[in-house]
């Protein structure tokens, strides 16, 4: 997934703009010229600034001509896609169901779906997650002493 | 010298000696598996790390960062897929070497020079810190103020080969530095309500997200099948060389100076400093025709600059708390989170601990010899680990550790934004180290700034008054005006030829 370097510019050069509106509203220290929005608003224009670059230089390079957004990586793996997708929904499980199910489960089952699509048998897959998981919480939870969530396990978990 | 010997028995104790070791072997799996770098390995141990004590987690980061750099040079010299950024520099003779059946001898080589490259690199950590740091008891905010800005500028022109977007990740950095309550003033900046967010982005579970999550997502989103392995049976060839390293003596003590002095730069790192050196060694050396068709003098001037400068990247990190590169300022987080405040002072506060990450130092890059001796023999194992079950491992272990930092579900939520905006910005040519050194620096500069602003009562005079800060401050301001002026110069004589 790539932005040209117009969209870049763009993107930027707005997002400098939304950080000196943003900023307009902080107090200032009365009689000096510095405050809390002094370095962002450094930020902001310096932003706006590297946004022009890219803008300009892909105007003289005539580059605007290139699509605004290229899919090819995603578009043409199929496969590959869905197994990216799925390890961004894993993470926001985690994020989401973590405290519910539990951290052990999770990645449990993130990872034997993930060693599946990698074209393992399903003995092989369940066992390694199983191995995994447990190696990981073991040095987790009982090495390092960070309690993991265990969710639904946590009448069995050790 | 008053601090060696309590320094010695800190380090030489059954835990710590443990801990480098199994922090190498981790470095060692880490570094040999490729696509996995040296940031993104530190990144996944510091939450490993935190139950430890300062020097035990310390040392376990400077030990697996070393590991990594010279194990990276396993899978560049037998498949020719660099394990680290750092061994790209002299990937092709490496492999030519493997082909003419020599992996053993260059992967020794590799071990041998990585070893050389990180003492001598250390030796000039723990010679020039000290000093400098007795230079800089001196500096007052304006002198800080002006070497992070300094940081920050070379951190741009050094991060690739297009400033626009290396300044464009250095605002990233910055303006996710902004984020949490305002220094001086306490005012929420950047929370929009959020109350996770009023300590700024965290930052070891930022990380985690920008270095692991998109190598993860690009490893399944690669079409075709994982690299062959077959073929990269080494064979033993010590005795070769030490011969060979001998000959070429020279190249290695110029090539670890060299590679010192470059870490020592604030923003440069060790990839630069292998670039830079293979470089170097070819334009001085007495057959360049050689080079190119498994010639071993890249291969020892790299891979003992990159070694050289990953440990003299920590004067700048430990001196004045301006990271050197992207694994000293996870260094810098971590001596924060340790109470060992980096900064001149920690020379006089914190003076036996330092000497013992200084000994660390030496200690680790010691064990680089045997474990290249075990790179020979077991490489082949770790290379045939296929990369599609070592992913989805990393991917719960970035999770856990993105976790594990504060216990609080908001690191994943941090690592999984980073990694996203990481994701998208590699794909659009945009480097990721400037944002790491914008976020450790961002809070530097702008404190100082401040420091700097209140006592001169807004007189930006105040900032060139004393002799020091006025030197530094024309230095950066010379760095800021050097790509325009050089513009202007190499037009000039082609518009009076017109």
């Amino acid at each position: 997934m790539r932005l040209s370097d117009t969209m870049l510019g763009l993107l930027v050069g707005a997002f400098g703009v939304a950080i000196l509106w943003h900023i307009a509203s902080y107090p200032t220290i009365p009689g000096h010229y510095y405050g809390p929005a002094m370095f962002p608003a450094i930020v902001g224009w310096g932003f706006i600034l590297f946004g022009g670059m890219l803008l300009l230089r892909s105007i003289r390079q005539a580059a605007w001509r290139k699509p605004l957004l290229d899919w090819q990586t995603w578009r043409n793996n199929g496969r590959g896609a869905l197994a990216a997708l799925f390890v961004l929904a894993s993470i926001q499980a985690y994020i989401y169901l973590g405290d519910l199910i539990g951290f052990q489960i999770l990645g449990f089952l993130i990872m034997a779906v993930l060693f599946l699509w990698a074209g393992r048998t399903l003995v092989f897959s369940i066992g390694l997650a199983v191995f995994v998981t447990v190696l990981l919480d073991a040095l987790f939870s009982k090495l390092l002493r960070v309690p993991l969530p265990t969710g639904v396990l946590s009448q069995f978990w050790w | 010298m008053d601090y060696l010997l309590p320094a010695l028995g800190m380090v030489f104790q059954g835990d710590i000696l443990l801990i480098v070791l199994l922090s190498c072997l981790f470095g060692f799996v880490v570094g040999v598996l490729p696509g996995i770098t040296a940031t993104m390995a530190v990144a996944l141990m510091v939450p490993i790390t935190f139950a430890l004590s300062p020097l035990a987690a310390i040392a376990s980061i400077v030990s697996a960062a070393a590991m990594v750099m010279a194990a990276g040079d396993v899978p560049g010299a037998l498949l020719r897929i660099p394990g680290t950024p750092a061994s790209a520099a002299y990937v092709d003779d490496a492999h030519k070497l493997t082909l003419q059946g020599r992996a053993g001898y260059i992967l020794g080589v590799g071990a041998l020079c990585s070893m050389l490259g990180g003492v001598v690199g250390s030796a000039v950590l723990i010679f020039a810190a000290p000093m400098l740091a007795n230079v800089a008891l001196n500096f007052s905010v304006f002198e800080f103020f002006w070497l992070s800005v300094l940081g920050l500028s070379c951190a741009i022109f050094v991060a690739g080969n297009d400033p626009v977007k290396g300044g464009l990740a250095l605002l990233i950095g910055l303006i996710i530095s902004c984020v949490g309550m305002e220094y001086s003033s306490g005012l929420p900046r950047f929370t929009f309500g959020n109350a996770d967010l009023l300590d700024g982005v965290s930052f070891i579970p930022a990380l985690i997200g920008m270095f692991a999550l998109p190598e993860i997502l690009r490893s399944f989103l690669r079409a075709g099948k994982d690299v062959d392995t077959s073929g990269t049976r080494a064979v033993d060839e010590w005795k070769n060389v030490f011969s060979t390293v001998w000959g070429y003596r020279r190249v290695v003590m110029r090539s670890s100076a060299l590679g010192s002095f470059i870490g020592m730069l604030p923003g440069a790192s060790a990839d630069i400093a292998a670039w830079i050196s293979t470089a170097v060694a070819r334009r001085v050396s007495r057959n360049p025709e050689k080079w190119g068709t498994g010639h071993v003098e890249g291969v020892i001037g790299g891979s003992s600059a990159n070694n050289a400068a990953l440990s003299s990247a920590w004067i700048p990190a430990l001196v004045f708390a301006i990271p050197g590169d992207t694994i000293t300022a996870i260094a810098i987080g971590v001596l924060y989170m340790k109470g060992m405040n980096p900064g001149p002072a920690v020379f006089i506060n914190n003076a036996d601990l330092v000497y013992a990450v200084f000994l660390v130092f030496l200690l680790a890059n010691l064990l680089l010899l045997p474990f290249g001796w075990l790179a020979v023999r077991i490489a082949k194992v770790v290379l045939a680990i296929p990369q599609r079950l070592i992913m989805p491992s990393l991917l719960v272990l970035a999770v856990i550790g993105a976790f594990a930092i504060n216990n609080d579900f908001s690191g994943i939520a941090v690592m999984f934004w980073m990694g996203v905006l990481a994701y998208i910005l590699e794909e659009c040519d945009v480097p990721i180290a400037p944002i790491v050194l914008g976020i450790v620096l961002g809070k530097i500069v702008e404190q100082n700034l401040m420091q700097s602003l209140i006592s001169s009562q807004g007189n930006l005079l105040g900032f060139f008054e004393r002799p020091l800060s006025a030197v530094l401050g024309c230095a950066t301001l010379f760095i800021w005006c050097f790509p325009v002026l050089r513009r202007i110069l190499r037009r000039s004589p082609a518009t009076a030829a017109a």
